[in-house]
């Protein structure tokens, strides 16, 4: 099979970029699987785990943990923008139990709070939190 | 003529001003590289989002997109002002600052209802002391931005809690900032974020196109994208969540290139104090041994005078 080309990448850094075989996008209305040739496409995502193969066996895989953004593929290429997103090998769930009950304590404090930048803080906190949650399940998922 | 005494201690400190400043130019160049390794490192994003909303642009139903429209009467406009938390940079934050004000000035003289948004300690310290209360303020970030800061200015302009833009609460938004163009150099930019100019990201910055730019022929329509393109969940939807991410990426970019040209600032602030302490010494060590020759040169006159009076 041909491969193509496909870029993951958070606003802070790039994830991933190379050739691939295949890749599996969590899509916002399910999930997507990706090949060479694949008609164009703009979609918004769903948290959860991007798979990309690698290699034609389908033995050399690697998996993100993503939280929402979007993929396109126009002319063989695959962007994939996520607004977090993590490589699942590289979480480490012992630390991210710990930031997680902290953020808890902290949500709770703001929650009496009214005002705009407390109220925005919240938001933050509150997605950060999902954020967490949501890669303590894909390692148990993945691994 | 001032003592001895007095020159040796405005040489002793003189010297350890420019033992203060070159430590600081050194810390600065050591911290650009980690700023600008960082808005490299946002880079591939930020260039994919801009180009992904303009090819949707080509698709979307644009005259339904809130953050698209533009207002037609602003009543109610928003600034955000970019600076450090600390100062010795220079005129980095004093040229925002400058800027800030004359746009806020020509804005309320058009009977527009402005309100500041300040990131960095300089920018609060200076609107307070003007009575002039920002509605959010950023403090101990200006050296490392997060994301979430960014999420949080445009959360609030932009979705806004029943008083953004989206709303009609608001209607325009700008972003004034400091772009590092180079290590040594920085340019103001004064930036409209809101209602959104379809320019894209790389053009904005005048930042070099990337080496392998495939939507370059589509986004200069060159190339024609063959057959349709297919939108999940629809083309609004999308075009709408591209718009949101595109906001904050705005501002995310502004915060760390805001960062990297501080650093810049502080770099060439600190070497010129200290080639200017050099100079001091310098002079100042001159005048000292001129001063003590003059001393010395007296004390043997007064003992040859002295001597040749005896001898008479």
């Amino acid at each position: 099979m041909p491969k193509f080309r496909c870029t993951v990448a958070i606003p802070t850094r790039e994830l991933f970029h190379g050739e691939i075989e295949y890749a599996q996008i969590p899509g916002s209305e399910g999930d997507l699987g990706v090949m060479a040739g694949h008609e164009m496409f703009v979609c918004t995502n769903r948290p959860g785990v991007l798979t990309l193969t690698l290699d034609e066996a389908g033995k050399d895989k690697r998996y993100f943990v993503t939280y929402g953004g979007f993929a396109q593929v126009l002319d063989n290429n695959l962007s994939v923008l996520a607004r977090m997103g993590k490589d699942v090998d590289s979480i480490d769930v012992e630390e991210l139990t710990a930031k997680a009950a902290k953020l808890r304590e902290a949500i709770a404090q703001l929650e009496g709070k009214g005002d705009d930048q407390s109220t925005a803080l919240l938001e933050t906190h509150r997605t950060k939190l999902e954020w967490y949650d949501l890669q303590l399940k894909a390692v148990g998922a993945v691994k | 003529m001032p003592n001895l005494h007095d020159i040796e201690r405005r040489i002793n400190s003189v010297t350890s001003t420019k033992q203060i400043t070159r430590t600081m130019e050194m810390v600065a160049a050591a911290k650009i590289r980690r700023a600008t390794d960082r808005v490299f490192n946002a880079l591939p994003w930020a260039n994919c989002i801009s180009d992904m909303l303009i090819s949707t642009a080509k698709y979307a139903p644009l005259d339904s997109e809130p953050l698209l429209i533009t207002h037609d009467e602003v009543k109610r406009a928003v600034v955000v002002v970019v600076t450090s938390d600390r100062g010795l940079a220079g005129g980095f934050n004093s040229n925002v600052l400058r800027e800030a004000e004359k746009l806020i000035k020509a804005k309320e003289k058009q009977g527009i209802e402005v309100e500041v948004i300040a990131c960095g300690k300089k920018a609060i310290g200076y609107f307070n002391y003007r009575g002039v209360k920002p509605i959010f303020e950023f403090r101990d970030l200006s050296a490392d931005p997060t994301y979430e800061e960014a999420a949080e200015i445009s959360a609030y302009i932009g979705e806004g809690y029943n008083h953004g833009y989206e709303n009609g609460q608001i209607d325009e938004v700008t972003l004034v900032f400091n772009h590092a163009k180079n290590g040594a150099e920085q340019t103001l930019i004064v930036q409209q974020v809101l209602p959104i100019n379809m320019m894209s990201f790389a053009d904005v910055l005048g930042l070099e196109p990337k080496e392998e730019d495939v939507l370059e022929p589509y986004r200069d329509g060159e190339k024609k994208i063959p057959g349709d393109v297919d939108f999940e969940p629809d083309a609004a939807t999308v075009m709408h969540q591209l718009m949101v991410a595109y906001l904050r990426n705005t501002f995310y970019y502004a915060l760390i290139d805001s960062a990297a040209a501080e650093q810049g600032a502080r770099r060439t602030a600190m070497k010129s104090a200290t080639d200017n302490a050099t100079e001091m010494a310098e002079t100042l060590t001159r005048l000292y041994n001129r001063v003590r020759q003059g001393a010395i040169t007296t004390e043997i006159s007064e003992i040859v005078g002295g001597a040749a009076a005896l001898e008479d």
